[in-house]
């Protein structure tokens, strides 16, 4: 739950601060962290996570933001709060959770079967475990 | 280097135990021996001071300290021990407390100079507070030149101020004499002030070894923030759910979606983890 399997791409270090750039099928994400795992390398697939909190949502791809990961996605489970709601997406064969204000929901008009952006900041990214 | 291959029987709180202790320790290092109590760690520098018996081998610098039975006397080891409790002479004045060890005033008004004592030469341990009188046991500890210092839990019984004082003159003595020091010590911020390597006893054997952060940071994957805690209470709140979670003294709060929760019942230990860039210090 809320994981997405990927592949390094590229690793840049620098003093103590880490940049990933990984590969989904279809998607490219980048991750930040302090000093990376030693046995993270340039082809080694990694399970991430992120916290649904921190998942955010948008229509469409938005350009000009310094975001670093935008996931196209397909809505499977809308549940609707009185403050908050908890959006199910389907990326690729992974499941996020992305839980924002019913505000926000109803602001965007989105509905089962929408297509939406999933919006995660490279240092809300998490590298779980390494396969 | 220093090799350590031990053996001893020991009567623990949980019946008997064996204290199996086999390592090397570099010369001039800076060791921290960790665990909960009862593991063996006072034992284990009992033995290396000769204060107790053990089977196995102690080799110091190329000499035998242990060899199978033959031991060599505690007076011949060249140690410097540091107790929780200060242990010193009360009927001697602090200089007359170091110069019982070795008979070297200029060494002695050395070291007091060092950890800023010298005023306080000619006064009874009595007089003095628990942090001076444990600067005392700890310049007299160094009076032999010893090739290992061995302090149990140093700075225990004094408060936070003292403890970053001592500290300090630990460190200073340790790089100033070239010693190689064993400490026991629980508290983490002391440990990594001070130590390069730490070593964790757990029932008698070693389970841990490596460098300060290697043992003192928590890590899952790349999330850096991770505490051990006792999942206490689930609370429904709108879709989300919050978690609470004891850690140490205090209880935080976590808050966990709908599919998360599903793999946790309220007992149970959990990992509160995340990444060192979110939280905020203040």
């Amino acid at each position: 739950m809320n994981t997405i399997k990927a592949t390094v791409t590229e690793i840049q270090n620098f003093e103590r601060i880490s940049f990933l750039e990984l590969k989904t099928q279809i998607n490219t994400l980048a991750l930040v962290a302090l000093e990376i795992d030693e046995r993270v390398k340039v082809g080694t697939v990694v399970t991430l996570l992120v916290k649904a909190t921190n998942v955010a949502l948008a229509k469409k791809r938005v350009e000009d933001i310094s975001l670093s990961n935008q996931l196209e996605c397909l809505i499977k489970e809308i549940q609707i709060g009185t403050l908050l709601s908890s959006v199910t997406l389907h990326v690729e064969e992974n499941i996020l959770e992305s839980i924002i204000t019913t505000k926000s929901l109803h602001k965007l008009d989105l509905h089962v079967n929408d297509k939406a952006v999933a919006l995660i900041k490279a240092s809300d990214l998490s590298i779980a475990s390494i396969e | 280097m220093i090799k350590i291959d031990i053996d001893k029987k020991l009567h623990g709180s949980n019946g008997e135990m064996a204290l199996q202790v086999n390592l090397e320790i570099k010369q001039g290092d800076f060791v921290a021996l960790s665990g909960q109590s009862g593991s063996g760690k006072t034992t284990l520098l009992r033995i290396l001071a000769g204060l107790e018996k053990a089977s196995g081998e102690i080799n110091v610098f190329g000499t035998a300290w242990l060899d199978g039975k033959k031991k060599l006397p505690p007076q011949e080891r060249g140690i410097g021990f540091v107790f929780q409790d200060y242990a010193l002479f009360a009927n001697m004045t602090v200089m007359q407390n170091l110069l019982y060890v070795q008979k070297d005033e200029t060494l002695a008004n050395h070291l007091l100079e060092l950890t800023q004592l010298s005023e306080l030469k000619n006064r009874y341990p009595n007089t003095l507070s628990g942090g001076q009188q444990q600067r005392v046991s700890l310049c007299r500890a160094l009076m032999k030149r010893p090739k290992i210092l061995l302090m149990d839990e140093p700075l225990s019984a004094l408060d936070p101020d003292m403890r970053t004082k001592l500290q300090h003159d630990i460190l200073t003595l340790h790089k100033e004499f070239g010693t190689t020091t064993i400490m026991v010590s629980h508290d983490p911020s002391e440990i990594y002030r001070l130590a390069s390597r730490v070593l964790v006893l757990e029932q008698g054997k070693i389970t841990q070894d490596g460098t300060t952060k290697e043992v003192l940071l928590h890590t899952r994957g790349s999330q850096k923030f991770t505490f051990s805690g006792e999942l206490l209470e689930i609370i429904k709140a709108d879709v989300i759910y919050i978690a609470v979670v004891a850690i140490g003294q205090q209880i935080v709060e976590v808050v966990v979606d709908s599919h998360e929760v599903k793999n946790f019942t309220i007992g149970q230990k959990v990992q509160v983890s995340t990444k060192a860039f979110s939280p905020s210090l203040s």
